[in-house]
């Protein structure tokens, strides 16, 4: 009965337990190609961290060799750190976008205007943008040059060869840039809420700056989440600023090595690829715990609504 | 008398109140303007170096204090615009 109950149905194919099979023909492609390039090259990784392998020969298994040595590598836990430090860019993000998109929203004339030239470091590579400021960085750089014409500063400072400061100016870097993206992810939001609940907010006697925190920022909250995953996620990875910023050493004294700009050393640079996989495996446990947590907040989110 | 006055009175007195919101908020309005144009120039100032900095002559310091803005090297500025062509002029 059983049997005869799984291959009743419409359509042409009837497996999978009484499912039936044509969903997924439509995934397949997708599927295959998520396979190919995603799947298999995360097996692969998985695969070469086990093994000394330097690109040109082939991959030798040395078991769990590159795992021992990456606990007792100084510098993976310097990057391990930066990296972690680097998330402090996040709120920051989150705050000021946010600000900037409740400005933004004042009906102003030529509004419009100043939503596309903040947008711009948006729409710009991210390497250009790194350029520029290395330049405007430099010792002998804009910055400095102003400064010390404004009287400010004495000396030059070498700010990108300060190792106190590389790690900073990268993250003041990753801001700058992603202020724009994000303000308007919270502009679309800040339009969906009903002018209603200003007004009423109003009657209830709020001054303008309340009415944002008690309407706008709890009207905002899927996109607060859903900035907050994104950007840090993109604080865990970060690649490009520590990548131009210093020149492609890391900083003096590994000040500005990120976890992504050390696997790159290490793969691309000293040719240890398969160390470089091991490091790639902690960054993607690292970023899975991560994203489970935020996945977890926003489902609680739409629990409780 | 007193019965004129008391009906001029209140037609007075909104005058004076929305002359004085329109002065406040034309302040108000000017502040924002300040704010967005202050944002604006944060954001759009290295893509202006940058652009600045493309059309300077080989006489014109790109590091120097005070730093210079725009070029101003006379044998070159015309010829700088030529690193926009599709194939620069040698």
């Amino acid at each position: 009965m059983a049997l005869v109950r799984r291959y009743v149905g419409r359509g042409p194919a009837r497996f999978l337990g009484g499912r039936s099979l044509t969903p997924y023909l439509f995934l397949a492609p997708a599927l295959v190609l998520i396979a190919i390039f995603l799947f298999y090259p995360i097996a692969s990784v998985l695969y070469y961290s086990f093994t000394d392998f330097d690109i040109a020969t082939p991959p030798e298994w040395v078991g769990l060799a590159n795992y021992q040595r990456l606990v007792r590598d100084p510098t993976f836990w310097k990057a391990l750190t930066n990296s972690i430090i680097y998330l402090l860019a996040t709120p920051t993000i989150i705050a000021l976008s946010l600000a900037l998109a409740i400005v933004v929203n004042r009906k102003l004339r030529g509004i419009h205007i100043f939503r596309a030239l903040y947008y711009v470091p948006a729409v710009s590579g991210s390497i250009a943008i790194g350029i520029s400021w290395r330049w405007l960085f430099d010792r002998n750089g804009f910055i400095n040059s102003a400064l010390i014409s404004l009287g400010v500063l004495d000396e030059p400072i070498a700010w990108l060869a300060e190792p106190s400061l590389t790690l900073a100016i990268a993250m003041l870097l990753t801001i700058w840039a992603g202020i724009g993206y994000y303000a308007v992810i919270f502009l679309a939001g800040l339009q969906n809420i009903p002018e209603e609940l200003y007004d009423a907010a109003q009657i209830d006697g709020c001054n303008n700056l309340q009415k944002h925190w008690h309407v706008s920022i709890p009207g905002l909250r899927p996109q607060i989440v859903f900035v907050f995953v994104i950007s840090s996620l993109a604080a865990l990875k970060v690649f490009d600023e520590i990548y131009v910023l210093t020149g492609r050493t890391g900083g003096i004294l590994d000040s500005g090595t990120t976890v992504v700009f050390y696997l790159w050393k290490q793969a691309f640079q000293l040719n240890n690829a398969g160390y470089a996989s091991a490091i790639a495996i902690v960054l993607l446990a690292l970023t899975l715990v991560f994203s489970i947590v935020n996945i977890r907040m926003l489902e609680r989110r739409t629990d409780t609504t | 008398m007193a019965r004129v006055q008391a009906l001029e009175a209140p037609e007075l007195r909104p005058v004076v109140r929305v002359r004085r919101r329109t002065v406040r908020r034309t302040v108000e309005t000017a502040l924002w303007y300040v704010a967005l144009i202050a944002m604006a120039v944060v954001t759009v100032f290295p893509f202006a170096w940058i652009l600045l900095t493309s059309l300077k002559g080989l006489a014109d310091p790109i590091f120097s204090v005070p730093p210079q803005f725009l070029p101003n090297d006379p044998t070159t500025t015309r010829a700088s615009w030529t690193r926009f062509r599709c194939r620069p002029s040698s």
